[in-house]
């Protein structure tokens, strides 16, 4: 078999690596503990909901917890007992939090549920090794969580690779490395039942060069199965999942995109192993192998742990030295984070506990300057340029941290770790993605009420627009039917004739009304041309008598040709209609006009209602009288239209 | 059992700035050392006064800024900055030139930006031309490269702390000094001679360059290749600015090589490889990503040789590296490297409108 191309992984770093003390014996299980708390949420998505309830005894495998959501993992008791409560617990979260868990306690029996499944993973359809594998509730066990039937339904997606990411670059954690070394074969059925289901081109295996004894167990196990076993370089980060795709496949994966979007899944050990247990052994995800390890632990190593167990209890178990330990860390030393109690519950994704004494993991000197060696970006992964996002955060220049892609950074903590000034680099770029974050919301929302405002503003403004239209609409259609009726005189007609003249009196009626309303505002207004507009307003009124007078004699008389001769004079008062709706639209201006003027005023009033308390003289002090007489006249001044007003 | 909560890593490499400067003041020790063989301990005793006036504002100014004092002083930066200064003046400049050079260096170069990695210029060079506008005489007063027996220790310690009021010591340092060999070509060439006229003269008489000289740089050369080597500069500083210099200086001589000196007079001369090495790669005013590095060392190559050989200074350096330090907010920000999973790299563009 020719070598497979291994790809460079452009910076990182070669911290110790620590794993040799886990190593020292096989994978252990721990004594039962009296009980556990099974955390509900313990993956990206949304928390099961209970379906058991307090005080029921439930099976070892029983599902305990389910969820309708697509991206989100069942729940099942680690071990068989009794549902003591229901509730909020504290869970293993960065930030201490507590989310709803289930306690179970425990009868010490261990007793299975009935379970069953089958090594011919190969007759089942996709559909149904998908749905095996939800109902399992497996997520991935690498970090993250993330559900792994929902990642593996890849709804159409073409998926040219499979990667099984072995590589493990974090220093202490051994999971995935004792792993390969004990459960070689299962492993191997597990990636092939993904295989089945995803039905890839090529599949990898990708695996540091740190751990010989896995590599050995996993070409064997792999023998004639088209899985090839790819050893890359040890050097963190090269078990991120974009890098491994970079070392395994040469290719990157858009900043953009999915990960599967570009035709790679990538799978972790432990995950594969938990799936060859659901299809061939029909056991749902109730314990996991964790490392346990740091210099405060007398017996360091993996154990396979029923998830909830509390890891006071594990810690105990292998031999915690509570005088020695000073910090506890879940995950690696490079990108896990800091336990501040161990009264938590072991969950799905605890892939390390590490108990570290103080000289292992000293607290970090102190923060000195920045002095741009540049290091950072020697080791950055991603090719960011650290310095730079450092002085951005610190001086809050959000705008330029993201132009300078700090969303690309993965956290992977490379550019801490060298950095001469002992800057908590990472930290800096969580406060400032945090705050971006929070100002994209803020401006969303802000963005929001704008938009709303100004549909609002629009609407009105269409609202009006509308009304004067439909007024237009409505004296053109008198006008153009007008004439038209006077050359189509008939008895069929004479009713609508009627209706016709029906309207027209009725708009004119209308806009009379209108055209004194109009008027009565422009007297209180003292607008200029009020002889103009009385006038005009004299002459709507004669109209709409006058169309009032028609309409009576038509309905009057029966005979068309009365009735025509009446539309006919009737039309001479519609006629005026054209004539009437320009006034009509000079009343309207001049209504507008005034609209102005008051909103002008209201206006000056608000800006000027500080002056204006100062301007009363009862609430002005003597001293500031010369002052508020002065203030007096200006707002006197600027309050001159509606002096007059009154 | 009380447990601390840290944020990640949890781990740190063994590295501190403090080394880092150490690793700089070791690397400088060749280059010293051939100074001080061609030109005597004025260049040692530079750097002792130097050092220890800048230590002292430093303290000082630190104590007035209510900084830890050891803390900050534990980073051995001021130290660089004087030794750096102390190396770039005339052998016998009094004693005057050190301290006011250094105190300017570090109070106004350093901590009247804000301390250490907020300076904008490199405090030493900012603190070279300072002293060459405000003292030329002192400062252009270099002695020929005449080994370290044309004065004794004492004798040197003596000029250096008496030239000022001493009429004898003035007499004697005025009798020693004369121009470097770079001044020399200059405002010989500006009499119209030609370089092979110019260099049969006394100062001239090197193997590749002025004698003493080309030594000098190759100590510095060999003590920038360590410094690379450990890793503490990055090497596209120097190779950007040597190429560049030496590209001009061969282009030149191409067209007239009686007027315009070769790529390895330039190279081996003044102050190219203490700039090169040891000036242009102070990280804090340098251009920090990979392309802004190559941008900014071949522009201080092109501004050294255009000053060399058109302007009115004995030398370059400083005036170059001051010059650039300008242009590197500008050239970082427009240098960005590609960043995973993007098609190509934003070079300043890509800036949200907020």
């Amino acid at each position: 078999m020719t070598k497979h191309r291994v790809w460079h992984l452009r910076g990182g770093i070669y911290p110790p690596e620590n794993k040799a003390q886990s190593l020292q014996q096989p994978i252990r299980s721990m004594p039962l503990p009296a009980q556990l708390i099974v955390p509900l949420q313990q993956y990206i998505g949304s928390p099961a909901i209970p379906c058991v309830s307090i005080g029921q005894y439930v099976f070892k495998g029983q599902l305990i917890a389910n969820s309708p959501q697509a991206i989100s993992a069942p729940v099942h008791a680690p071990s068989s007992g009794i549902i003591t409560q229901i509730g909020q617990h504290p869970v293993i979260h960065p930030s201490p939090l507590e989310q709803p868990c289930i306690t179970i306690d425990l009868d010490g029996k261990d007793t299975w549920i009935a379970h069953q499944g089958s090594p011919d993973y190969a007759g089942q359809s996709q559909d149904d090794l998908l749905l095996r594998i939800r109902a399992a509730g497996i997520i991935g066990l690498g970090g993250a969580g993330f559900p792994t039937a929902a990642k593996l339904h890849t709804s159409g997606q073409k998926i040219k690779t499979l990667i099984i990411n072995g590589a493990e670059c974090e220093p202490y954690i051994t999971t995935d490395d004792i792993l390969m070394r004990e459960r070689a074969a299962d492993i191997v059925t597990g990636i092939q039942v993904i295989a089945h289901i995803l039905q890839p081109e090529e599949i990898f295996i990708g695996i540091e060069d740190n751990k010989t004894a896995a590599i050995t167990q996993m070409e064997q196990a792999t023998l004639d199965t088209g899985i090839e076993v790819v050893v890359i370089p040890t050097q963190y980060p090269s078990g991120g999942e974009r890098q491994l795709i970079k070392i395994l496949t040469g290719k990157e994966v858009p900043a953009d995109n999915l990960i599967a979007q570009s035709g790679v899944i990538v799978q972790n050990i432990g995950t594969a192993y938990s799936i060859f247990e659901a299809i061939v052994h029909g056991k749902p995800l109730i314990s996991r192998v964790t490392t346990l390890s740091g210099q405060a632990l007398g017996t360091p190593g993996n154990v396979e742990a029923l998830i909830g167990t509390p890891i006071k209890h594990l810690l105990h178990h292998a031999g915690l030295d509570a005088q020695q330990v000073f910090r506890i860390i879940v995950g690696g030393p490079m990108m896990g984070f800091s336990l501040i109690s161990t009264e938590l519950p072991l969950s799905k994704t605890t892939n390390c506990l590490i108990a570290a004494t103080r000289d292992e993991m000293p607290p970090p000197p102190p923060e000195q300057d920045c002095i741009r060696c540049g290091l950072c970006a020697d080791v950055c992964p991603v090719t960011l340029l650290p310095q730079q996002l450092y002085f951005f955060s610190k001086s809050q220049e959000l705008d330029k941290a993201e132009q300078h892609n700090i969303f690309d950074c993965i956290e992977c903590g490379a550019c801490a770790y060298v950095c001469p000034s002992h800057i908590p680099l990472v930290q800096y770029y969580r406060h400032t993605k945090g705050s971006i974050e929070i100002q994209n919301n803020k401006e969303n929302k802000s963005g929001h009420a704008r938009r709303r405002f100004e549909n609002r503003n629009a609407r009105l403004q269409q609202e009006e627009n509308d009304k004067i239209a439909k007024r237009q609409a409505r004296i053109n259609t008198v006008t153009v039917i007008a004439p038209v009726t006077n050359q189509t005189l008939s008895a069929e007609n004479n009713a609508m004739e009627i209706a016709r003249l029906k309207t027209a009196a009725a708009t004119s009626a209308k806009l009379a009304v209108d055209a004194k309303k109009a008027l009565i505002q422009a007297e209180r207004k003292q607008a200029q041309n009020l002889d103009s507009l009385r006038e005009q307003v004299e002459t709507l009124q004669k109209n709409a008598e006058q169309a009032r007078q028609q309409l009576l004699k038509a309905q009057e008389t029966e005979t068309p040709s009365e009735a025509a001769a009446a539309s006919h004079s009737a039309n001479t008062a519609t006629l005026a209609a054209p004539q009437t709706s320009a006034d009509k639209i000079a009343a309207a201006l001049a209504r507008n006009e005034a609209r102005k003027i008051q909103q002008e005023r209201a206006r000056a009033v608000t800006s000027n209602s500080t002056e204006s308390t100062l301007a009363h003289p009862d609430l002005t002090a003597p001293n500031t009288a010369e002052k508020a007489s002065s203030t007096t006249e200006k707002t006197q001044n600027t309050r001159h239209p509606s002096h007059k007003d009154s | 059992m009380s447990l601390i909560n840290a944020s990640s890593p949890h781990t740190l490499a063994k590295n501190d700035t403090g080394h880092m400067m150490q690793h700089v003041v070791l690397a400088t020790l060749p280059g010293l050392l051939t100074l001080t063989l061609f030109f005597g301990w004025g260049s040692l005793i530079n750097c002792m006064i130097a050092a220890i006036v800048a230590l002292a504002c430093e303290c000082v100014v630190l104590f007035l800024r209510k900084r830890p004092v050891a803390f900050y002083l534990n980073d051995y930066s001021a130290v660089v900055t004087a030794i750096l200064l102390g190396l770039s003046l005339p052998p016998l400049s009094p004693w005057w030139i050190s301290c006011i050079g250094t105190a300017f260096a570090i109070l106004v170069g350093k901590h009247l930006y804000g301390g250490l990695g907020n300076n904008i210029f490199n405090p030493a060079m900012l603190a070279y031309a300072f002293l060459l506008i405000s003292f030329p005489v002192q400062m252009t007063s270099w002695l020929p490269a005449a080994g370290l027996t044309q004065i004794g220790f004492i004798e040197t310690f003596q000029l250096i702390f008496n030239n000022h009021f001493d009429p004898a010591s003035i007499a004697r340092i005025d009798a020693l000094s004369g121009a470097t060999p770079l001044d020399s070509v200059r405002s010989e060439l500006g009499l119209s001679k030609t370089l092979p006229l110019i260099y049969s003269t006394s100062p001239f008489d090197g193997i590749f360059a002025g004698k003493g000289w080309e030594w000098v740089n190759i100590g510095f050369l060999l003590g920038g290749l360590y410094l690379i080597f450990k890793g503490i500069i990055h090497w596209q500083i120097p190779l950007a600015l040597l190429l560049t210099l030496a590209t001009w200086a061969f282009l030149f001589m191409g067209y007239d090589s009686d007027r315009y000196a070769s790529p390895i007079f330039h190279l081996l001369s003044g102050g190219t490889m203490l700039g090169a090495f040891f000036i242009a790669t102070d990280p804090v005013t340098a251009a920090t990503s990979a392309v802004g590095r190559w941008i900014y060392g071949a522009f201080i190559g092109l501004t050294i040789y255009i000053i060399r050989t058109f302007g009115g200074y004995p030398d370059a350096v400083a005036f170059a590296v001051l010059l650039m330090n300008l242009a590197v907010p500008t050239i970082d920000y427009y240098t960005q490297p590609r960043t995973y999973g993007h098609k190509e790299a934003k070079f300043g563009r890509g800036k949200r409108e907020r």
